[in-house]
C-alpha cells in the first residue's frame, strides 16, 4: 500500500516544532517577569531608604534647637524638599523628589559638619550619633539606588534581547526609565568656609 | 604538536582574562584577617583569628578585618561596602556580615555592616564604638591597636545578641534564590530540548513504524489529543490575568512532559550543578549581602 509520508511527516514534525516555540515563549516570558520583579522590589528598597532620611531630617531640625536656626537657608531647604517627598505621588515624583532631598541633604551635613561655627552641636552625643545614621543614611540611598538603575538597565536589555523582543510586547513588557537630574550628584564645598545664608 | 600548543597557549590566556576581571579589589587569603598593608602584629593577627573563628563557629556571624594601602580613590564607606558585597561577607539567608576596613595611605577605617547586623549595630552604634575605642587610639599613633580594640568590642555586640544574628531577613535573598532557580530550570530547559529533538528522530520512527503496522489513527490519537490539550492551556494562559497565568502554562508544561515522556526514554537527569567549591582551601564566605549601612572616621 502506498503510505503517505509527506502528510505523516507534516503531522510529526509540525507539532515538535510547535512545542519548541511553546517551550521557548515560556523561558523567555518567565525571564522577563524575574526582571520586572527584580526592577519593582529594587526600587521598594529605595524608597525605603529614602522615607528613612525624611525621618532623620525630622529628628535632626529638633535637635538643632538654639545652635542653628530653622530659618537658616540650608535647614530651610532640607526640611522643604522632605515636604516635597511627602507629597510626592507617582512613581516619576517619587524619584524626584527623593533625589531632590538626598541632594539638598549633602549641602545640609557639609555645612554642619565642616565648620566649627557650631560647637555646641559637635559635642551633643546624641548629634554625633544622629550624623552617623544620616551618613549611614545617604550611603544606603547611594547603595539601593545604584542596584535600582542596575535591575532597569538588565531588564531593558533582556526585553530587546531575542527572542523576549517578539513576546515582550504581547505581555505588556515595556521599557523602563529612571529619573536623571539636570545636574548630578554631587557634594557641594562651602568653598571658603563660610555658611549659606 | 603545533596545534596542541596554540590550543594552550589560548586557554592560559583566556585563563588571565578571568584574572584580571577580578582585580577591582583584592582576593581575600583568610577569612577572618587579611592585613594587605601590614598594619598588624603578627600577635594581634592571631589574637583576631581566635576571637573572629570562635564568633563565626558560635553564632555564624563572619566578620573579616581587611588593611588596605591605599583606597584607590574610593570614598571609604564605598569601599567597605563594595568589599563586603564582592566578597559575600556573611551568610546568605541572614546576611550577617561585617567588614571593618582600615586604608594605611589615607589612615580611614570604615566599618561596613550587612543587611542583617543592622538591627544589632546601627549606624550610630557603629559610629560611637569607633568614638570610643578606635579614635584615642589613633590619636595616640596607635592605629593596630584601635582596629583590635574596636573589633573586639563589635565581637562582643554581635555574641551578645546571638539570637537575632541568626534570623533569615531580606527579600532581596529570596529574589536572588528564585533568579538562580530559574537558570537552572532554563539550563535543564534546554538540556530537555536537545534530548527532545534527539527523541523526537525516534518518536518519528516509531510512530512511522506503528503506522505501518496498526493503522494511522491509533498510532497517532492519543498523543495527539495531548498535544491539542496542551495547546489550548498555553493559550488560556496568555489570555487570563496575571496571577492565573502560571498554573496554566505549568499545565501545559506538565502535558508537554508527558508528550515527551511517553515515548518510553528513561531519560537520564543530571544532578550535577555546583555553586562552585571557592578557589581558596580555607573555605569561602557565605554570600551575604551588603546595603550601604555602617559608619567610617
Amino acid at each position: 500500500m502506498n503510505t503517505n509520508w509527506a502528510g505523516i511527516g507534516a503531522i510529526v514534525i509540525v507539532p515538535i516544532i510547535i512545542l519548541v516555540l511553546i517551550l521557548i515563549v515560556f523561558l523567555s516570558y518567565n525571564g522577563m517577569v524575574v526582571q520586572d520583579q527584580a526592577v519593582k522590589s529594587s526600587w521598594s528598597e529605595v524608597e525605603n531608604q529614602y522615607q528613612r532620611q525624611a525621618d532623620l531630617i525630622l529628628n535632626l531640625t529638633s535637635i538643632l534647637g538654639s545652635a542653628v536656626s530653622v530659618e537658616t537657608n540650608f535647614v530651610k531647604d532640607v526640611i522643604d524638599s522632605r515636604t516635597k517627598w511627602l507629597g510626592a505621588g507617582t512613581q516619576a515624583e517619587k524619584e524626584a523628589a527623593g533625589y531632590e532631598m538626598n541632594q539638598s541633604m549633602a549641602t545640609f551635613v557639609s555645612a554642619i559638619a565642616t565648620t566649627e561655627a557650631y560647637p555646641t552641636l559637635q559635642a551633643n552625643k546624641q548629634y554625633t550619633a544622629l550624623m552617623d545614621e544620616v551618613t549611614g543614611t545617604q550611603n544606603r540611598i547611594t547603595t539601593a539606588r545604584g542596584r535600582y538603575i542596575d535591575a532597569i538597565q538588565s531588564y531593558n536589555v533582556t526585553i530587546k534581547q531575542i527572542p523576549n523582543i517578539f513576546i515582550a510586547g504581547m505581555f505588556g513588557f515595556a521599557e523602563k526609565d529612571y529619573y536623571k537630574a539636570a545636574a548630578p550628584l554631587t557634594t557641594p564645598t562651602l568653598g571658603d568656609g563660610k555658611l549659606p545664608q | 604538536m603545533l596545534i596542541m600548543k596554540k590550543i594552550i597557549f589560548t586557554l592560559i590566556a583566556f585563563c588571565f582574562l578571568f584574572s584580571f576581571s577580578f582585580a577591582a579589589f583584592p582576593a581575600y587569603t583568610d577569612l577572618y584577617v587579611n592585613d594587605f598593608a601590614n598594619v598588624l602584629s603578627a600577635e594581634q593577627i592571631s589574637q583576631l583569628r581566635n576571637y573572629l573563628s570562635q564568633l563565626r563557629s558560635e553564632t555564624t556571624a563572619e566578620v573579616v578585618v581587611v588593611t588596605v594601602n591605599s583606597l584607590d580613590g574610593y570614598a571609604p564607606m564605598d569601599y567597605a561596602t563594595n568589599l563586603g558585597q564582592a566578597w559575600g561577607v556573611g551568610k546568605k539567608e541572614t546576611d550577617n556580615g561585617l567588614v571593618i576596613l582600615y586604608a594605611k595611605q589615607e589612615n580611614k577605617i570604615a566599618v561596613a555592616t550587612g543587611y542583617g547586623l543592622e538591627g544589632i549595630l546601627p549606624d550610630s552604634k557603629v559610629g560611637r564604638i569607633l568614638d570610643e575605642y578606635y579614635v584615642p587610639n589613633r590619636d595616640l599613633g596607635n592605629v593596630s591597636q584601635g582596629i583590635v580594640d574596636a573589633t573586639l568590642v563589635y565581637v562582643n555586640e554581635i555574641n551578645q545578641n546571638k539570637e537575632e544574628v541568626g534570623k533569615s531577613i531580606s527579600p532581596l535573598n529570596d529574589l536572588g534564590a528564585l533568579i538562580i532557580s530559574f537558570i537552572v530550570f532554563g539550563f535543564f530547559a534546554l538540556i530537555f530540548i536537545g534530548l527532545f529533538l534527539f527523541i523526537g528522530g525516534i518518536m518519528i520512527l516509531s510512530t512511522i513504524q506503528k503506522i505501518k503496522t496498526e493503522g494511522f489513527v491509533k498510532a497517532i490519537g492519543f498523543k495527539l489529543g495531548l498535544f491539542i490539550l496542551m495547546v489550548v492551556f498555553f493559550i488560556l494562559g496568555t489570555i487570563v490575568p496575571d496571577p492565573y497565568r502560571v498554573y496554566f502554562f505549568f499545565a501545559a508544561f506538565i502535558l508537554f512532559i508527558l508528550l515527551t515522556g511517553g515515548l518510553g526514554y528513561g531519560g537520564s537527569h543530571h544532578g550535577g550543578w555546583h555553586g562552585g567549591g571557592g578557589f581558596h582551601g580555607g573555605g569561602s564566605f557565605g554570600g551575604g549581602s551588603f546595603g550601604g549601612g555602617g559608619a567610617s572616621r
